[in-house]
């Protein structure tokens, strides 16, 4: 009995703590869920577009390495990717969030295929195409940051 | 001279060996998201370690045994299991942590995936915790990690506008368009990076095995408050290259390759090397002291033979909870989590597990039967006090803010 006493308090915070865990898992998504996991995939793909940016040009003006340079953007293809799933991943819930998805979802795969194009140009070795494939980043760091703008 | 020498190999490796993949996480990414907004909370969390620390040394040097050998013996074996338990899951996290930063610092170096290289570091890090000396392992990568003096230079290098960065430092608030909770979680995770607990099981440890006496008490303390608090100094050029950089352009840091770049714009190739060299000496060094710490910990609490000043055939189970815990470091990774994910996650249980790490060492501090009257005194004492309530308010906070701002993302 003494036992039981003793680890009543216990048991009785795990079977909350299951509960909340559980409530929280399964409960619906509704129009802040949505927003928070298109602001968060938007902030992902524009931390990586911009930073892919930043690095590469430091790489034309000599100042990082190829190899650093190569993992920088594998990194960020990788985070876009991730984001563009994650933010798939959720169906819009009303109109407000329809209209979300219709306006972030183009913008991120652009992130992702102008991070392929800029890989692609990077393996070439040739940094007129990487120059080229650069100055796409910028408008689609641009979209990024006024969807972050309007919806955080 | 040889004291002389020692003394400052000493405060060198405190400083170099200060910084390790969870003060590289947390700061640049406070950096990237607030400016210098949280620097207060690295100064809190250096003067908070340095007072523990001091106790720490102290206890070791005229008791001769480590904190920890002490805490069971003092609180008896229960509290002490809990103690061991919780010390020993965070250790080991941050030992997955650290090996996972040593492959990063790797794959930026040579461009192939740190998944490839987590195996060799693995195998190294093990063969050198079985085989290389003592003195070796803690001032051979501690002195290394002074490349990360390159983060210092670069924030003169980088044009810093001192009036912005006073502004921030002196805001302890968030800026628009992050929230409180964010906020914290962060203030949270600096003040963890600098109290990570692995910290003072090793240099409680680390004096048993220079074996000190009360004659190195000077030395002891001269690497606690010069060595820790310049160390910090790195920390904070961290969050301030990051801030001078990244903040600006609202981009957040979440890869380490982002936390070198500031260096790479400053001082080209030749920073972009010196910061990845500090980053592999400083995790590499790390996951020396947080692999012996696991031991540490285990023999310890049990009462088995360990250290490195003994052969290892006289401390063999001390040198099968190294290769166990390195195993396991190694496991977690190759579930492909990412190691900085996983330091996040390392820095908040460190959070939580803090007051079971701190609070015995505050009690043994205060006992005469292993300190005679080299107890705390007065001000040893409130300090210690006032750190504690930080670190309880820390433990208490951290869960919540973890579930509110999901891991500090929005």
């Amino acid at each position: 009995v003494i036992r039981l006493r003793h680890w009543a308090p216990l048991f009785v915070a795990l079977v909350v703590l299951w509960a909340v865990v559980g409530y929280l898992l399964t409960k619906p998504t509704d129009f802040h869920d949505y927003r928070k996991a298109a602001v968060q995939s938007a902030e992902s793909g524009y931390n990586a577009v911009s930073t892919a940016e930043i690095t590469v040009r430091a790489q034309l003006d000599d100042k990082v390495t190829g190899p650093f340079s190569k993992t920088t953007l594998d990194w960020a293809s990788s985070a876009v990717a991730g984001a563009w799933k994650q933010f798939a991943g959720v169906a819009p819930v009303d109109e407000a969030t329809t209209a979300m998805r219709d306006e972030l979802g183009p913008i991120l795969l652009s992130a992702v295929r102008v991070l392929g194009d800029l890989t692609k140009a990077e393996d070439s070795g040739s940094p007129a195409a990487t120059a080229h494939a650069l100055g796409q980043l910028g408008p689609v760091a641009d979209q990024l940051s006024g969807f972050l703008e309007q919806h955080k | 001279v040889k004291k002389l020498l020692g003394l400052t190999l000493g405060i060198i490796s405190a400083i170099g060996g200060f910084v390790d993949i969870g003060d590289l996480v947390a700061n640049s990414q406070a950096g990237s998201r607030f400016g210098i907004r949280h620097a207060w909370v690295m100064v809190v969390g250096v003067l908070a370690i340095c007072v523990y620390a001091e106790m720490c040394g102290r206890v070791v040097a005229i008791s001769g045994r480590p904190v920890f050998d002490l805490v069971r013996e003092r609180l008896g074996p229960r509290v002490a299991l809990v103690n061991l338990t919780a010390s020993y899951l965070v250790t080991l996290v941050t030992l997955g942590a650290e090996i996972g930063g040593v492959a990063l610092s790797i794959e930026l170096l040579s461009g192939t995936t740190y998944l490839l290289w987590l195996p060799a570091v693995a195998l190294v890090l093990w063969l050198l915790l079985w085989r290389v000396k003592f003195g070796v392992l803690e001032n051979l990568f501690g002195v290394a990690g002074l490349a990360l003096i390159i983060f210092l230079v670069a924030v003169f290098r980088l044009h810093a506008n001192w009036s912005e960065l006073a502004g921030q430092a002196r805001h302890i608030s968030p800026p628009s368009g992050e929230n409180w909770p964010n906020y914290w979680f962060l203030a949270v995770s600096i003040f963890a990076s600098a109290m990570t607990p692995y910290e003072v099981f090793f240099f409680s440890s680390g004096g048993v095995e220079e074996r000190w006496t009360a004659k190195d008490l000077g030395q002891s303390r001269a690497n606690v408050f010069i060595g820790f608090p310049l160390g910090g100094v790195l920390a904070l050029a961290i969050m301030v290259t990051s801030a001078l950089i990244f903040y600006p352009a609202q981009i957040s840091v979440d890869t380490l390759g982002q936390t070198a770049l500031p260096t790479a714009l400053a001082f080209g190739r030749i920073g972009l090397g010196l910061a990845i060299l500090g980053f592999f000496a400083a995790t590499f060094g790390a996951a020396l002291e947080t692999g012996l710490s696991a031991g540490y910990t285990v023999a310890q609490y049990f009462g088995w033979t360990w250290g490195k000043y003994v052969k290892p055939r006289q401390a063999a189970r001390f040198h099968t909870v190294l290769l166990v815990s390195v195993l396991l470091g190694f496991a977690a990774l190759l579930t492909t989590i990412d190691p900085v994910q996983l330091t996040e996650y390392m820095l908040m249980l460190s959070a939580v597990a803090l007051p079971l790490t701190y609070l015995p060492i505050l009690v043994v501090a205060n006992d005469r039967r292993y300190l005679g009257d080299r107890t705390n005194g007065r001000l040893a004492n409130a300090l210690g006090t006032v750190v504690m309530v930080v670190v309880l308010a820390a433990a208490i906070a951290a869960i919540p803010l973890m579930v509110m701002t999901g891991m500090g993302g929005y």
